[in-house]
């Protein structure tokens, strides 16, 4: 009795002091989630009906969901290797050099601290139909592109996203890399091995954990798109940038919830996949370094 | 001692973090302004069996003009109910996305005020259950007495075989001006004229005739197109008959007209009249500056026009913009209600809608409404200008102050009765899949782009709407 007594007290301090947080994370995240899934088996909004996987099969065959899927899958094929690739070269550059590590940390930083709008009116200013690019285009006597139409619209929102995020990666990078101590590349170096050598050899195995904390937040990044692109066309943008995002938000305001949280549900579970297949590639990594 | 105190704190902390999380009704955002009509103002004139319950309605800055004189109306009237009014933000970001929030937390509105300016997607609300059937409640309550209302107005509410919509009042694009004006222009009116024609020959004289391009989703209504289907899914962008329409529409872009509001001297090519106020201008098509809005087309208004028309010695035409075959003219429901099928009080919320289609509504808000749904509204006028003393007619004359019926030339009367009874109400539609339509109009107009790229573009973002 007394050691149980004993064991309460212990524990019993602590659950009170995470008590806050715990009835914070229940109401705003646990208990909607919950609903959530319950919401995906009913229909209606006053009168709730089950309907049990319909708002699943009816997702499958809305040719705006499909269209929704196929413009997020492309826009992360694309996007997310160059977010993960690009802020990787610029922080190796900017360790090697210090004028480009000072110039990046200023430049790259810049577009996270400053507010969306801020960051679209200067992309804008560069892209919008009568701005610098179709400008110079028009200089040197080419055709003007239409950057909100069918071919340029889902560049430019690729653009926009690499733009705005580049800066979280970066910095996560450089802190991977600056970690890495210089001994490892001089006995690597005394050993006869060239850069590109020390890098596959040295930086890339052990700035993989950095490169897996990378990757989940630029995945994480990319569910909040929905503003850049509603930036560039609002609720109906052109075909191409229509994301799923959209199909989301959309479906909120026509009252649609059952179908959104369906589509919510899906997100989630192929997140879930994806970060569970990382996590298993990276034990895999780490077993074998 | 020292985890005594955290434990406490903790406490606190928990039940702070709970009391933030206030009852919604009760919460006040930015994003709206609750007001409540004050009890002690409200003198039943006809006290009826206390109900003791508060029905919510939310409007925004665009229609509460109308809700608030609505709501007046009804607490002097209807003893014992009281009404809470939400005023929202405008736009879209304000009305819609509010809206949508509450509904779905099963905390929307008792009623609905359904409006271009605050409700956009009536379709989906319609398709999702929201809003009660009327007939339903009707049975059990037994306020609402059919024959008293346009039958063709009520039809309008009918949607996917309910009746959840009840319109309150509509209107009609009316076209008043100088028949010489009119006819040294060679503008085609009347009966048998297409819109085509009506609209090549506005073209051609280049005479101000209209608003901005954004109304182009009211001038879709106004000339009866019925190419959205929006319980089909579809829309058919394509067809000749709406190409036509978009053909002309863009084509009278140069007509818009440029004056001030305050700019509104009703003169052209030496035909004068100063004396239409910035009221006039906005309210109807007025052949001369003018230009042309369909909020509007009441007698009181018309009256006031012809008036000054012919003060000045010049003939007054009365007739209205035709639809895109020439027969008929389309009306458009301008305001109507709905009930929330989760409402707690039906009860109040179909005295309300029996308010808002009485007698006594029209007769205190006809200065600003153009027709109503009551018939008797109609009669009441015609009675006053007959000078026959009916029953009506006398509770009528008790009511109304705004206007003297009396002295209405018998001609415009004459004329507007034969323009309303040609009134036809085209198939329901939202307002949401109608903005393509002015999108369109804006690409062509605001960017330059051809009209076959604008319909093919927003063909496509249409189907996407219809299909999402």
């Amino acid at each position: 009795m007394k050691r149980i007594f004993i064991r309460m007290k212990r524990i019993i301090p602590p659950l009170i002091m995470l008590a806050p947080s715990i009835v914070g994370v229940m109401i705003l995240y646990i208990i909607p989630l919950i609903n959530n899934f319950s919401e995906c088996f009913t229909e209606g909004v006053n009168e709730k009906v089950y309907v049990g996987f319909k708002n699943f099969t009816d997702l499958f065959s809305n040719k705006a969901f499909a269209l929704a899927v196929g413009n997020t899958l492309r826009f992360y094929a694309i996007a997310i290797p160059a977010l993960l690739i690009i802020p990787l070269l610029l922080a190796l550059a900017a360790v090697r050099n210090k004028k480009i590590s000072s110039f990046c940390t200023v430049a790259m930083t810049m577009p996270i601290v400053m507010p969306l709008v801020s960051v679209m009116l200067v992309l804008d200013s560069f892209f919008v139909s009568n701005g610098f690019l179709n400008s110079a285009l028009e200089w040197l006597g080419m055709t003007p592109i239409d950057t909100h139409g069918d071919g340029f619209s889902f560049v430019y929102l690729v653009i926009v996203f690499v733009f705005r995020y580049s800066g979280y990666n970066f910095l996560l990078y450089l802190a991977g890399r600056v970690r890495i101590k210089k001994e490892y590349y001089e006995v690597a170096a005394l050993d006869g091995a060239g850069s590109v050598r020390s890098f596959f050899k040295i930086t890339l195995p052990l700035m993989m954990p950095t490169f897996f904390l990378t990757f989940i937040v630029t995945i994480i990044n990319s569910y909040k798109l929905y503003r850049e692109a509603y930036w560039i066309g609002g609720d109906y943008p052109n075909e191409t940038i229509y994301m799923i995002q959209h199909f989301i938000n959309n479906n909120l305001h026509s009252l649609n919830y059952h179908r959104l949280a369906a589509a919510s549900v899906l997100i989630l579970i192929v997140t879930l996949v994806i970060v569970g297949i990382l996590f298993f590639i990276q034990s895999r990594v780490e077993v074998e370094s | 001692m020292k985890r005594f105190l955290s434990a406490i704190l903790a406490i606190i902390m928990i039940l702070c973090s709970l009391a933030s999380c206030n009852d919604a009704q009760s919460e006040e955002t930015s994003a709206e302004t609750t007001l409540s009509i004050d009890e002690t103002t409200a003198k039943p004139e006809k006290p009826e069996v206390p109900l003791n319950q508060t029905i919510n309605i939310m409007c925004n800055t665009a229609t509460i003009d109308l809700v608030e004189y609505l709501v007046k109306g009804f607490k002097s009237t209807v003893y014992g109910v009281k009404v809470n009014l939400t005023v929202l933000e405008d736009g879209r970001n304000g009305c819609e996305e509010k809206l949508a929030a509450d509904v779905l937390a099963q905390n929307g509105p008792d009623i609905f005020i359904i409006n271009d300016e605050i409700f956009f997607n009536t379709y989906d609300y319609i398709k999702s259950g929201v809003f009660a059937d009327i007939d339903e409640l009707n049975a059990v309550y037994d306020y609402l007495r059919w024959d008293n209302y346009n039958q063709d107005a009520m039809d309008y509410g009918i949607v996917d075989g309910k009746r959840v919509i009840f319109p309150i009042f509509y209107s009609f694009p009316i076209l008043i001006g100088m028949k010489e004006v009119l006819d040294a222009e060679g503008i085609k009116y009347g009966d048998g004229v297409t819109f085509k024609e009506f609209a090549e020959s506005c073209i051609a004289s280049s005479m101000p005739v209209f608003d901005r391009p954004e109304y182009a989703y009211r001038f879709y209504r106004s000339v009866g197109l019925e190419v959205i289907d929006e319980k089909e899914g579809t829309a058919d962008f394509e067809s000749q008959e709406f190409r036509d329409f978009m053909e002309c529409y863009v084509q009278l872009f140069p007509n818009i007209y440029n004056g001030g509001y305050n700019d509104l001297k009703i003169s052209h090519k030496g035909y004068t009249n100063d004396l239409c106020g910035a009221l006039l201008a906005e309210e109807v098509l007025f052949y001369s500056t003018d230009r042309y809005n369909y909020q509007n087309c009441n007698l009181p208004i018309i009256d006031t026009i012809i008036t000054a028309i012919i003060e000045n010695g010049n003939t007054p035409v009365i007739t209205y913009v035709p639809t895109m075959d020439g027969q008929g003219v389309a009306a458009r429901v301008e305001y109507a209600l709905a009930i929330n099928s989760n409402t707690q009080y039906p009860e109040a919320c179909m005295q309300f809608l029996r308010y808002a289609s009485s007698l006594e509504y029209c007769a205190d808000d006809e200065w600003h409404r153009p027709l109503f749904i009551n018939n008797k509204h109609r009669e009441a006028i015609k009675d006053v200008f007959y000078g026959e003393e009916l029953e009506v007619s006398a509770d009528y004359k008790k009511r109304s102050y705004s206007f003297d019926y009396e002295d209405l030339d018998e001609e415009i009367l004459g004329s507007y009765y034969s323009i309303i009874n040609r009134l036809y109400f085209p198939k329901f539609v939202s307002t949401d899949p109608l903005r393509q339509v002015a999108n369109i109009s804006w690409e062509v107009d605001a960017n330059g782009m051809s009209l076959d790229e604008a319909i093919k573009k927003y063909k496509k973002q249409l189907e996407l709407f219809l299909t999402e």
